[in-house]
């Protein structure tokens, strides 16, 4: 089992496109073994090269300074990613002052600290570049807690939000407002 | 007072174009006028051409059965629109099954009623397409959030600080209304309308 000091946290870079996509791939293998994975897919399973398009522009966004990018780097691959992106594609909009985080760690790898460590830098980063941080988080999964203890507060509640085979998950609307929390080492309790 | 008799509610089409552009560019002279107006914008005006590049997306959207875009129109001319989006990519999306609502009412055409033609026909069309249809509304905007709870929305979330406009920030309710659980026909109570 790895031990998260074994983990680099760095920026995103051009050459974890493939190390991305087959972490964004390999979910779609837990779901349709039945894992209970709690990030929203589609029903079918997306062409790679759709996943690597997105990758491509996520680290485009990260060099022009529109999002910020930490990979969880292993042994020289990435394993995990978060991200935290300017709400609405141009930076003129009125809601370019907002954040929107995601986060990704591959299934091996998983319940060690990299998920703390990639939140730790990103909101680290985020905090120069945003003045709040919004994320969805289903409302089953224990991310939730986790969020907490970095002083994210849901503040909402989003009923039957996904749509899984017959099933339906709510979502959770969580914020983070910098002014309200002071910089500091991160997660609290 | 003009009742909704006079507001022809239909889909979009390829001539609306010109009227819609400019309901949406009256916007930012209303914010520009320091009017307080509960639509996130821009920070500059987009372009003609922007709008003719989200205008395409948009029809083409509405073609592949993703968006549903109604219009509301007086004595010739497009005053109001609503769309209700699907908020998946796509059908295969495990969003597939919720829209998200927009909705927007030219100045000296609000208070009549429009909006609430346009959402009566809009939801009844969506009940079909869609599971859910959740929107955003800045938080001041309590005459439009009693508008959506007569057609059945309610509150279930309050981002705070969310969009900021000049050095003023503005807080935006989420809503949600659930078809599952609202089977009964939209119900709408005429005459005291607000959009």
């Amino acid at each position: 089992m790895s031990k998260p000091h074994e983990v680099l946290i760095r920026p995103i870079q051009p050459r974890d496109l493939d190390d991305l996509t087959r972490i964004f791939m390999a979910m779609y293998d837990e779901r349709d073994a039945g894992s209970p994975i709690h990030t929203t897919l589609r029903h079918d399973r997306p062409p790679e090269s759709e996943i690597t398009g997105y990758f491509r522009e996520l680290i485009h966004r990260s060099q022009i300074g529109e999002a910020a990018v930490v990979a969880a780097d292993m042994d020289g691959h990435a394993v995990g990613f978060c991200n935290i992106a300017r709400a609405g594609p141009p930076a003129l909009s009125e809601v370019s002052h907002v954040g929107e985080l995601g986060i990704l760690v591959h299934r091996d790898h998983r319940g060690v600290g990299i998920g703390t460590a990639l939140l730790e830098e990103s909101l680290a980063k985020a905090r120069s570049k945003f003045e709040l941080v919004y994320l969805s988080v289903w409302s089953n999964n224990e991310a939730v807690r986790l969020y907490r203890r970095f002083g994210f507060s849901v503040c909402g509640h989003l009923p039957r939000m996904v749509k899984r085979g017959n099933d339906y998950v709510d979502e959770e609307r969580m914020v983070l407002d910098f002014s309200k929390t002071p910089a500091g080492p991160g997660a609290k309790g | 007072m003009r009742s909704t008799a006079d507001i022809l509610v239909r889909p979009v089409r390829k001539e609306d174009f010109d009227d819609l552009r400019a309901t949406y560019f009256q916007l930012y002279d209303e914010r520009d006028s320091g009017e307080s107006i509960g639509i996130t914008l821009f920070a500059t005006r987009p372009t003609v051409d922007d709008e003719a590049v989200w205008f395409d997306r948009m029809m083409h959207r509405v073609l592949e059965g993703d968006e549903i875009f109604l219009v509301a129109e007086v004595d010739g001319h497009v005053v109001g629109s609503c769309s209700i989006d699907r908020v998946g990519a796509g059908p295969s999306s495990e969003q597939a099954h919720v829209g998200e609502l927009g909705i927007l009412v030219r100045k000296g055409t609000r208070g009549k009623g429009v909006g609430t033609a346009l959402l009566e026909r809009s939801l009844a069309e969506a009940r079909s397409r869609f599971e859910l249809v959740y929107l955003t509304v800045f938080s001041q905007n309590q005459g439009a959030q009693r508008l959506y709870r007569r057609f059945g929305f309610s509150v279930c979330g309050h981002l705070p600080r969310v969009v900021k406009r000049g050095g003023q920030y503005f807080d935006e309710e989420r809503m949600v209304l659930d078809f599952g659980t609202s089977k009964d026909p939209v119900k709408v109570h005429r005459g005291e309308a607000r959009s």
